[in-house]
């Protein structure tokens, strides 16, 4: 199953961000979109989401998905602003089915939810509030509240951008095996160029509004790519373990 | 993959120990223990209008308000006046107006995502002020109902405030911020017409503008009750589908929008609901302070943000509060009675420092 | 005669008697402010808001035998001299209920129910404020009479007067009361009328700040009202409307010819012009002149002709305020007043009708 996007065109008021875009996305592995800041990665997934008028099409398994469909089905994760307050990780992970809430609950979403929250294994910090917890454990609150909801495309923001290392780690390894395990699409924006590439199975690179590439993350992830997007003198090698290095060097002049 | 299961962040001894397949009675029962505060509550308030009906300057015995109430008919004349067309009334207005501002103030710390926020914030109570002072100042009455002119005036202007309001964050995006900066200069307009009215008026004139300000049960008859009493239903009514998405709006305008929720419109719903609440708490009563914001701390420290819960709780705390007042300022001194605003303001803002001082509980 | 029909004629009586008995129940009464309110037939706990001095004066000197509860801050407070005088001749008053006071807000619905009145007798401007209040008396069974001096026009003096006496079930000596009031302002209005030449002016200023601030003056009512019938002109008039302190600077350019200070029993006051029930005229005078030294006041004709005068601010609004009336009509037009003595009038007016005598300082000009 993936999730095709042709000639996405999405903006605020007469401020067009995202001129024409075409890309895809599997299912059961994680997608990366980068590109400078500024370029429009978040309105381009907050489109896809269909959370901001948009024109282009968009289709899961070559069924085009209109605006409202997509509301429903795909999954939106903002950037962590910090914001907190004293909801608990349990009524947080229920809102993100809001429309089966009322003045009662159906006793099987509690239920549901705690299950979820033993997959990422903070199952035990179901009645801690949301102040309590660290940046980490927050992020694995809100990606059970994105995934409570079973969309089948998921699309996160930035999700380990005000993380530690560990954490961040953990998280990409939480979102990963999600998709794998449930034949999700994941999407995620990143800037940390070096932890995506651990993690992306494809990448998707955004530059002045447009896709400048589309593809398995080695033929995105190259030295000119980098010089010609982000303006940056880069070394991108293989290492002896297989993995691929990003060091960047210096401004381009 | 069990994260969190190595995660050695998480504080010690944190587990929340679930006995097998009793997932189900952890949530219930937080849910259980919170209801069962708010009924607590409810019984608290009970007792507290049962004192409020006892006390007052007549003075008179427990069996004679009893009787009163219960058997209106074989009472004495006196003491049933003194029941039904006194205290009664007073002290369901003092209900009905402490409930308003409660969820009121509940909504407005909820929609503009600010701990400080209170009903008055957006200057619908400025405006009410207003427009009573200048009833009063210029003497006139509507045909038929002169007796509701002074509210009528009041609620007018509140709506006013409430439509400039709305109408100048509408332009700039109906976000939280451009709201609280579109209600603070409405404030700011309506208190300096107040100041006006007040400079304008002779010395007995601007007295009874500055006791209608102070806020007083004094003036609650059943026709006002009633019409109170519809208002505030309305209210609290109108927003029981939306309880959940406000919930939700707890976690940000951007999460809300991404779980679902229309923000743009929750807002300008609850907005709407919030001037009629505010309104109509304080244009037959005037401006009693404090209850607003104080009301609603008191309910989330007591049983968190589901609005389901804390939307009542926030409602019976605000009645409460009014009454205990009601209750406080007829014993300072039985002869007299001191406005019912001193002394919410006197409870008030000790407490106010004391939630800022106190940072053991999480309390927004 | 039968005897059938003697039977007959005399249970015929007997029905009629009863009859008649069970209608002299309750009197209607149509007050100042045109509300017809039934009130019971004798009146033995009535609730009184004000006018206390023309109640006693209405309903004789055991008038307050039969009231239950005034606002005592308007009597006690406002007219304190006044309320010590009466307390000695009639030591009733410091029982009576305090309802509280209507402008100050102290008021209360609950202690005016609780004294069980049977009529409760206020002023227009207590009516006013009470707002919803009035209903809830009515409510209560307490039937409200509104009465007000304070119009100061003949013509809701008298309907007060008569008003209160017939609630209080004393018609004739209310008429007698009413009556000498209209002959006599109709007799300085007849006497101002003949008069000829130009009105002087009068500046009449409130004594209660001392001659360090600007006291208020008058517009149209109270003592403004009062010039006017008295054929004089208000410099205030026209430029404030109720009450206010004219500016000092207006003052000295018209140039008042007669300058009246409003003195009173005001407590705590040592600036102020005392005035009133056992206060010494020489007092008084002590007390007006530091006004001649205000700036440029040496200079007005008022002054250099020693035309400044001290009348007591509680005569005003009351039955007896013709006295007053004929004192500034005396001091505009000597001649033409001659042969009365304001003085006179206030000692009769109180030796025949109130309790206490007329002994303290009034109305005094300047020496």
């Amino acid at each position: 199953m993936t999730l095709t996007i042709e000639t996405l065109e999405a903006g605020y008021g007469a401020h067009r961000v995202i001129t024409g875009a075409t890309a895809a996305a599997p299912s059961g592995q994680l997608t990366v979109v980068i590109g400078p800041n500024g370029t429009g990665k978040s309105t381009f997934l907050k489109a896809i989401a269909g959370l901001i008028h948009s024109a282009g099409r968009v289709a899961l398994h070559g069924i085009p998905l209109p605006a409202e469909t997509r509301r429903r089905e795909v999954a939106y994760m903002p950037q962590d602003t910090g914001a907190s307050s004293s909801l608990t990780v349990l009524e947080v992970v229920l809102l993100g089915r809001l429309p089966s809430l009322g003045l009662s609950i159906p006793d099987a979403l509690p239920m549901e939810a705690a299950r979820l929250l033993r997959q990422f294994g903070i199952e035990d910090l179901q009645h801690r509030t949301l102040d309590a917890l660290s940046g980490g454990q927050r992020q694995l609150v809100f990606l059970a509240q994105s995934l409570f909801r079973e969309p089948r495309v998921l699309l996160l923001d930035e999700p380990t951008a005000a993380l530690d290392l560990r954490h961040q780690l953990i998280v990409l390894n939480a979102i990963r095996d999600h998709a794998r395990l449930h034949g999700i699409v994941a999407i995620a924006a990143m800037h940390d160029l070096a932890l995506a590439a651990q993690f992306a199975t494809r990448m998707i690179c955004l530059s002045g509004g447009t896709v400048a590439a589309s593809g398995p993350y080695r033929q995105v992830l190259t030295e000119e790519r980098l010089r010609a997007v982000y303006g940056v003198e880069a070394a991108v090698a293989d290492t002896p373990a297989g993995f691929l290095s990003i060091t960047p060097l210096r401004p381009c002049a | 993959m069990n994260a969190a299961a190595t995660d050695k962040d998480a504080p010690p001894g944190a587990s929340d120990r679930l006995s097998p397949g009793g997932k189900k009675t952890g949530y219930r029962a937080l849910v259980a223990r919170r209801l069962a505060v708010l009924g607590g509550a409810g019984l608290v308030l009970v007792v507290a209008s049962l004192a409020d009906i006892l006390i007052g300057p007549a003075f008179l015995g427990v069996d004679e308000v009893v009787g009163a109430l219960l058997k209106p008919g074989s009472a004495d004349r006196t003491t049933a006046a003194i029941v039904h067309i006194i205290r009664l009334p007073m002290t369901c207005m003092a209900l009905l107006v402490g409930a308003a501002l409660g969820i009121a103030g509940t909504h407005m710390q909820t929609i503009l995502g600010n701990p400080l926020a209170s009903p008055y914030t957006l200057g619908f109570s400025a405006a009410a002020g207003f427009g009573a002072a200048a009833a009063i100042l210029f003497g006139f009455a509507f045909p038929f109902v002169a007796d509701l002119t002074i509210p009528i005036a009041a609620f007018a202007m509140s709506g006013l405030a409430a439509l400039t309001v709305y109408g100048f964050s509408r332009v700039r995006g109906m976000g939280a911020d451009v709201m609280v900066l579109a209600g603070i200069a409405t404030l700011f307009l309506f208190q300096s017409l107040q100041s006006m009215v007040q400079y304008l008026a002779s010395p007995e004139v601007l007295q009874q503008i500055v006791f209608w300000l102070f806020g007083s049960m004094l003036k609650a008859n059943w026709t006002n009750v009633s019409i109170t009493a519809v208002i505030v239903l309305a209210g609290a009514c109108a927003l029981i589908p939306d309880l959940w998405k406000l919930t939700a709006l707890r976690l940000g305008d951007d999460r809300a929008a991404a779980i679902g929720v229309d923000v743009r419109r929750l807002r300008i719903k609850v907005f709407a609901v919030v001037a009629l609440l505010t309104a109509g708490a304080v244009s037959f009563v005037g401006t009693i302070g404090f209850v607003g914001l104080v009301a609603p701390h008191i309910a989330r420290m007591l049983v968190g943000e589901d609005q389901r819960i804390l939307i009542p709780m926030a409602a019976a705390t605000g009645a409460i509060i009014l009454i205990g007042s009601s209750i406080i300022s007829k014993l300072i001194s039985p002869g007299t009675v001191v406005p019912i605003g001193i002394v919410t303001a006197v409870i008030g803002v000790p407490f106010l420092y004391s939630l800022i001082l106190n940072r053991s509980r999480r309390l927004w | 005669m039968s005897y059938k029909l003697v039977h007959g004629i005399a249970a015929l009586a007997i029905a009629a008697s009863l009859i008649i008995a069970t209608k002299v129940h309750a009197a209607s009464v149509t007050d100042v402010l045109d509300r017809t309110v039934d009130v019971p037939d004798r009146v033995e706990r009535a609730l009184l808001g004000f006018y206390f001095e023309d109640f006693f004066a209405i309903v004789g000197p055991q008038a307050y035998d039969r009231v239950v509860a005034i606002s005592r801050e308007t009597w006690h407070g406002w007219r304190n001299l006044q309320w010590k005088a009466y307390a000695k001749t009639t030591p009733r008053i410091e029982e009576l209920i305090d309802i509280g006071e209507v402008e100050s807000g102290t008021f209360s619905v609950e202690a005016a129910i609780a004294a069980r009145p049977d009529v409760a007798i206020i002023a227009a401007w207590q009516f006013n404020m009470m707002g919803d209040a009035v209903a809830k008396l009515e409510a209560a069974g307490i039937p409200v009479v509104v009465v007000d001096y304070n119009a100061q026009t003949v013509e809701r003096h008298v309907v007060s007067t008569l008003v209160i006496g017939q609630v209080m079930g004393s018609p004739d000596r209310a008429r007698q009361l009413a009556d000498e009031y209209a002959d006599a302002v109709a007799e300085v209005e007849r006497r101002v009328a003949a008069a000829t030449g130009p009105k002087k002016k009068v500046y009449v200023e409130l004594g209660n700040k001392g001659a360090d601030e600007p006291g208020n003056s008058y517009g149209d009512i109270m003592w403004g009202g009062v010039i006017a019938t008295a054929g004089g002109r208000n410099i205030a008039s026209g430029q404030i409307a109720k009450w206010g302190a004219l500016s000092p600077e207006y003052v000295l350019g018209q140039n008042p010819d007669i300058i009246l200070l409003a003195g009173s029993g005001w407590a705590n006051k040592d600036k102020a012009v005392l005035m009133g029930p056992g206060v010494d005229a020489a007092l008084t005078h002590d007390r007006m002149r530091p006004y001649l030294g205000r700036a440029g006041w040496s200079g007005l004709s008022a002054v250099k002709s020693g035309e400044v005068h001290a009348i007591y601010h509680g005569g005003a609004r009351t039955l007896y305020d013709y006295a007053y009336l004929q004192y500034i009509a005396k001091a505009l037009y000597p001649e033409t007043f001659a042969d009365i003595d304001p003085q006179e009038t206030l000692k009769r007016f109180f030796s025949t009708y109130l309790p206490i005598e007329a002994d303290g300082s009034y109305m005094t000009r300047l020496q």
